[in-house]
C-alpha cells in the first residue's frame, strides 16, 4: 500500500476515533460470540462457556488496549488525554494553578527581560564588518587610561605603526549649527577623517564614501544619517549633490548611512563630515579632542599591536616633553568593550539577580506540587493498582508539568515584552543615544526560544519531582489513607532542605539588592562641592562665523550674562566651557576659541 | 508464545510475533476471512498443532492492516452476523512472498542443525 493510504489510516484512527473503537467492541464480541458457540457445542452449560470464553480472552479491555496501541497513534491519543487531565486537575485547584503559573511567571518574564538587553548589548554583532578586529587607540594618562588624542598626535600614530590596517578618528567635540532659511538650528554630528567608515566596514546606502585623501582637499563634504535623510531632506535621492551649511562652512552632501548604522562610541549624529582640522584646537598638540577606531592588520593580535602603540607613545613623549608629558603610554581596547564596557557588568549582575530569581520561583512551585502530591498519592496508588503503568504515570506528571510551565513561559513572555518596553523608556533619551543598540529590544525570535527551553526545563523539574517522590513511597502503604512510611520522612526532609535553599537564595537577592541600593543611595548623596538646588544650565550655541576672534567671544559672553541678568528670578548668572562635572571630551564639550557651546549657569532666586 | 500447542494463551514473542504475521497473511492471501475464521483456519492447517490466541491475533490483525498490508471490510459472516473481514492488499502479497521465502531459509537452516548427528 502506498503512504498517502497509510497516512490516510492513521488519520482515521486519530480522528474517527469512535467509530474505530465500536468496530473493535464488536470484532471482539463477535470472536467470544464464536467462542461461547464453540464452548456450548461441546458441550458446556451457555453460563459456563461463557465464563471460559472471557477467560479464554484474558480480558477485552486489555486486548482492546494492545490492538489500539498497535494502531500506533496511541500515544498521541493519550498524551490530549494526559493533557486534558492536567488541565481538569489544574482546574480543580485554581488556587494552586494560578500560584504557580504566576510565580513562574513572574521568574521567566524577569529572565527573559534581562536576557534580551544582554542579547542586545552583548550578543548581537555591532553592523560594522568584522567587528572583532576593531579596537579604540587611546593615549594613556594616569588619570584616565582610555584618554583622547590631539589631532597631531594622532598623526604621528597613523604615520608611525605598522599593526593596523586602518586607524581613523573622529571628533569628540561635535555638534554643528546647522544654517537654515530660519536662522540658525544646534544639530548632532561631529567630523571624522576620512577613512572612518572605510575602517567600520560600513558603505553608505546612497551614494559614496568620503576619498582617502579627501581630509586634504579644498573641497567640504558631509554623509548624514538615514534618520536626517527622513527628517530633513524628506527621504529624496537628489539630497546627493545638496549642500548645507554647517558652523557656515557651506558642505554638499556625497552619501546616506545605512539605516541600522549607528555608532555608540560618540552617541546620535545627523551630520558626518570630513576633520580637515578645521578646529583650532587641532593645531595644538596639548589639545586632545579626538578618539580613534583602527582595525588590526589579520594576523596581529591585540596585545602585540599595543606593543608596539606603546613604543610609538614613548617615542612621542620624548619629542614633546612639554604637551606630552603624561601621555607616554596607549591603550588598545576591542570596540565592542569601548560600546558596552560599562554596562557589561550592570547586565551580568541583573542577569545573574533575575536567574536566582527564577530559581526561586522554580523552588517555590517545587514545594507546592510537592505539597499537592502529598494529597494525591491515594489517586496515584489507585491508578498503579489499576494498572497504570509507571511510564504512564510519569507521563502524566510530565504533561501536568509542561502545562504549568507552557502556561507560565506564555504569560511570562508577554509580561516580558511589557517589561521591555518599560524598561528601555525608563532610560533617558541621552543615555540611549549611546546604547542604540537597545532600541530594537523587544520580543524576537532568540527571548521566545530562550522562554520556551526556560519553561522546558522548569516543566522537566516539576515532572521529576513528584515522579522521584512517588518512587520513595511504597504504593501498598499509599492505599491506606493517611499512613506514612520511612520514606515520607525522608521526603519531608528533603521538602525542609528546599525551604533551606530558598531562603538562602532569597538572603542573596535581598543583600545584593540592599547593597546596590546603599550605592545609588551614596552616589546620589556625593558632595560635588557644590549646591546644585536652584541651579538651571543652559546650553547656547552660535555661528561661529560670526564670533570668530576671542574678543568677539568674550563681548558675547559678556553680552549674555548681562542680558539674562535682569530677568524676574534670576540671581546670579556665570558662564563656563563644559558644564560642572561633565568630564571634557563629554558629547558638548566647548572650548571658548574653538567651539559654538558654551553653558550658563543661572540662580534662580529662592522663591522660584 | 502466541502461536502455541494446546491451549496457552500468553503474550507474543519477537520470534513467533514475525511467524504469526506469516501465518495470517498466508491464511487470508486465499480468500477474506474474519479474525475468528483465521484462528480456526490455523488450527486447522496445521492439524489442530497452532491455536492462535485471541490476544496476539487482534493486536497483530491490527497492525498488519495499520502497515498497509491488509485491507477491512464489514460483511455478513457465514452465520448471518457482521464481522469484519480481512483482505491481503498489493503490497501485503509481496510482504508474504518475502516472508515465506525467508520462512523457507530459516527453517531449512534450522532442520540442518536439530537433524545432525
Amino acid at each position: 500500500m502506498r503512504l498517502p493510504s497509510i497516512f490516510r489510516l492513521r488519520l482515521r484512527s486519530l480522528f474517527a476515533r469512535r467509530r474505530v473503537e465500536r468496530e473493535l467492541d464488536e470484532e471482539l464480541l463477535y470472536h467470544l460470540e464464536r467462542q461461547i458457540e464453540e464452548y456450548v457445542a461441546a458441550g458446556m452449560s451457555v453460563e459456563d462457556a461463557r465464563h471460559a470464553a472471557l477467560r479464554a480472552i484474558g480480558g477485552v479491555e486489555q486486548r482492546k488496549e494492545e490492538c489500539r496501541d498497535m494502531r500506533g497513534l496511541n500515544w498521541i491519543d493519550n498524551a490530549a488525554q494526559d493533557f486534558l487531565y492536567a488541565i481538569r486537575q489544574l482546574r480543580k485547584n485554581p488556587g494552586f494553578a494560578c500560584t504557580a503559573t504566576f510565580v513562574l511567571a513572574l521568574g521567566i518574564s524577569a529572565t527573559v527581560t534581562i536576557f534580551g538587553l544582554v542579547e542586545a548589548a552583548l550578543i548581537k554583532p555591532l553592523p560594522y564588518r568584522d567587528q572583532s578586529r576593531l579596537v579604540g587607540a587611546f593615549a594613556s594618562l594616569p588619570s584616565n587610561p582610555r584618554s583622547s588624542l590631539s589631532y597631531l598626535d594622532f598623526t604621528d600614530w597613523k604615520n608611525l605603526h605598522h599593526v593596523f590596517s586602518s586607524i581613523d578618528a573622529y571628533a569628540l567635540n561635535g555638534g554643528f549649527t546647522l544654517s537654515t532659511g530660519a536662522g540658525a538650528e544646534p544639530v548632532t554630528g561631529t567630523r571624522v577623517s576620512a577613512g572612518f567608515f572605510h575602517t567600520l566596514g560600513v558603505a553608505p546606502a546612497l551614494g559614496h564614501d568620503f576619498h582617502p585623501d579627501e581630509d586634504s582637499a579644498a573641497t567640504h563634504t558631509v554623509i548624514v544619517s538615514y534618520a536626517a535623510w527622513q527628517k530633513r531632506f524628506g527621504g529624496r535621492a537628489e539630497v546627493l549633490g545638496q549642500a548645507v551649511t554647517l558652523n557656515g562652512i557651506p558642505r554638499t552632501i556625497i552619501g546616506v548611512l545605512p539605516r541600522e548604522f549607528h555608532f555608540a562610541p560618540y552617541g546620535a549624529a545627523e551630520f558626518w563630515a570630513t576633520l580637515q582640522s578645521t578646529d583650532p584646537c587641532e593645531q595644538n598638540r596639548g589639545c586632545a579632542n579626538l578618539n580613534t577606531v583602527a582595525r588590526l592588520k589579520d594576523g596581529i593580535s591585540i596585545e602585540s599591536a599595543s606593543a608596539e602603540m606603546q613604543l610609538i607613545a614613548q617615542q612621542l613623549q620624548k619629542q614633546y616633553p612639554d604637551s606630552n608629558r603624561y601621555a607616554g603610554s596607549a591603550t588598545l581596547v576591542p570596540l565592542r568593550d569601548v560600546v558596552v564596557g560599562e554596562v557589561r557588568p550592570i547586565l551580568l549582575v541583573l542577569l545573574a539577580g533575575a536567574g536566582v530569581l527564577l530559581l526561586m520561583a522554580c523552588v517555590n512551585v517545587t514545594t507546592l506540587l510537592m505539597a499537592r502530591s502529598e494529597s494525591r498519592r491515594r489517586e496515584i496508588a489507585v491508578r498503579g493498582a489499576l494498572g497504570a503503568t509507571s511510564v504512564r504515570l510519569f507521563r502524566q506528571f510530565a504533561v501536568e508539568g509542561l502545562a504549568l510551565a507552557g502556561a507560565g513561559g506564555t504569560l511570562g513572555l508577554v509580561l516580558a515584552e511589557w517589561a521591555m518596553q518599560i524598561l528601555v523608556g525608563l532610560i533617558p533619551a541621552q543615555r540611549v543615544d549611546s546604547m542604540p543598540y537597545l532600541r530594537a529590544l523587544g520580543s524576537n525570535l532568540h527571548s521566545v526560544a530562550f522562554a520556551c527551553s526556560l519553561s522546558l526545563l522548569a516543566g522537566m523539574l516539576f515532572a521529576i519531582i513528584p515522579t522521584v517522590r512517588m518512587s520513595l513511597s511504597e504504593t501498598t502503604q499509599s492505599l491506606k489513607e493517611g499512613t506514612r512510611g520511612s520514606a515520607g520522612i525522608r521526603w519531608r526532609r528533603f521538602g525542609a532542605n528546599l525551604v533551606v535553599v530558598e531562603v538562602a537564595l532569597a538572603m542573596v537577592l535581598m543583600t545584593a539588592a540592599g547593597l546596590l541600593g546603599r550605592s545609588l543611595y551614596t552616589l546620589l548623596h556625593v558632595d560635588t562641592g557644590m549646591r546644585p538646588d536652584q541651579l538651571a544650565s543652559v546650553g547656547l550655541h552660535w555661528p561661529p562665523a560670526r564670533y570668530s576672534s576671542d574678543e568677539e567671544k568674550v563681548a558675547l559672553g559678556r553680552q549674555i550674562v548681562e542680558r539674562i541678568s535682569p530677568l524676574p528670578g534670576v540671581r546670579s548668572v556665570a558662564i563656563s566651557l563644559t558644564p560642572p562635572w561633565a568630564p571634557y571630551g563629554a558629547p558638548h564639550p566647548s572650548t571658548l576659541s574653538g567651539s559654538r557651546t558654551i553653558t550658563s549657569l543661572t540662580k534662580c532666586s529662592d522663591d522660584r | 508464545m502466541s502461536v502455541t500447542e494446546g491451549n496457552a494463551l500468553s503474550k507474543p514473542t519477537d520470534l513467533l510475533q514475525g511467524t504469526l504475521d506469516l501465518l495470517i497473511l498466508k491464511v487470508i492471501a486465499l480468500e477474506p476471512m474474519h479474525g475468528w475464521a483465521i484462528a480456526q483456519r490455523i488450527r486447522q492447517m496445521s492439524g489442530e498443532v497452532l491455536q492462535v490466541g485471541q490476544g496476539a491475533l487482534y493486536p497483530c490483525l491490527h497492525k498488519l492492516e495499520q502497515n498497509g498490508w491488509i485491507s477491512s471490510e464489514w460483511a455478513v459472516s457465514e452465520n448471518n452476523r457482521r464481522a469484519k473481514y480481512y483482505s491481503l492488499t498489493k503490497a501485503g502479497r509481496k510482504v508474504l512472498d518475502h516472508e515465506a521465502a525467508q520462512w523457507e531459509r530459516l527453517s531449512a537452516a534450522i532442520s540442518l542443525i536439530v537433524r545432525a548427528v
